[in-house]
């Protein structure tokens, strides 16, 4: 979840143009955060590695949908599909800022699908992970406009 | 240790969970009231009731590869699914995944896997592909 208030953009999220860059938001990867997806998951802790406390990478799926959500109104928006690939492994307590970029757009079943390209980094340089998010900018089942 | 699946058309031990409520709450920041956390917001959203985010059973999948080829697997994994099929509240999920290719080099190497996560229904609520680095036996870990 982004830290401070979430800021109205002047467009929704689907009318954004291709290569529209979202920003950044940044966040402290808490022991608490940490511990309640692991719960929410049902995940075995990582062991530590080097005295230090390890987050699971699934944990790193959702940046998007935090950086998506700090800047827009996507409460009515499904996730219908990712590609994750994860390059280090997050340590716990560690700063995680994620940033992203819209790179394509698309209509089908007469629904709109935004896709962004997001990537989150830690305080130590380190590429977490890079992804790319596929969303429905607003569900609705009948599949028209609402 | 058990050495890890690297056998094309071997299929992986499955992770199942029933997602309850309670998980779907805690898997979204404190407070929130989403279509995740929410029947009213999501049926308001044209959902019949509040839906599990699906990087939620994502973790499923990322719980199952890790069994299988260890934690330090993780760093390098790619996996690229999509999600088919809302999740309910009640919904047993189950992860699964089937080795299509094998690329060896050394003691280790790389799979390429199907994977998706079914429900108590049969259906596939996510599916795609994840592809793995594996170490050789005794070099990995099986936390």
């Amino acid at each position: 979840m982004a830290e401070g208030e979430r800021q109205r953009a002047d467009k929704a999220f689907h009318e954004l143009p291709v290569g529209t860059d979202i920003g950044s938001i940044e966040y402290t990867l808490s022991e608490e955060r940490v511990d309640r997806h692991l719960r929410a998951t049902h995940q075995t802790p990582y062991p530590e590695s080097g005295g230090e406390r390890l987050a699971p990478v699934s944990i790193l799926a959702s940046d998007g949908i935090w950086l998506a959500e700090a800047r827009f109104d996507i409460s009515e928006s499904v996730h219908a599909g990712q590609r994750l690939e994860v390059l280090s492994i997050p340590i716990v307590g560690s700063r995680v800022k994620v940033s992203g970029r819209v790179v394509d757009k698309f209509e089908k079943g007469g629904r709109q699908f935004v896709v962004m390209d997001v990537v989150s980094e830690d305080d130590c340089g380190r590429v977490l992970a890079r992804g790319r998010m596929t969303g429905v900018a607003r569900y609705r089942p009948d599949g028209g406009a609402p | 240790m058990t050495p890890p699946s690297v056998e094309a058309g071997a299929e992986l031990e499955p992770v199942s969970r029933v997602v309850t409520l309670e998980d779907m709450v805690l898997f979204e920041p404190e407070g929130e009231k989403n279509i995740h956390t929410d029947d009213e917001v999501a049926r308001a959203a044209g959902l019949p009731a509040a839906i599990a985010a699906g990087v939620q059973f994502m973790s499923y999948i990322f719980e199952m590869l890790r069994r299988e080829y260890g934690f330090r697997s993780v760093e390098g994994t790619v996996l690229d699914v999509r999600i088919r099929e809302p999740v309910f509240a009640g919904d047993t999920v189950t992860a699964r995944g089937r080795i299509t290719e094998v690329q060896a080099a050394g003691s280790g190497g790389r799979v390429s896997l199907e994977v998706w996560c079914e429900n108590q229904r049969g259906g596939h609520v996510i599916a795609g592909t994840a592809e793995v680095p594996f170490r050789g036996a005794g070099e990995g870990d099986s936390t």
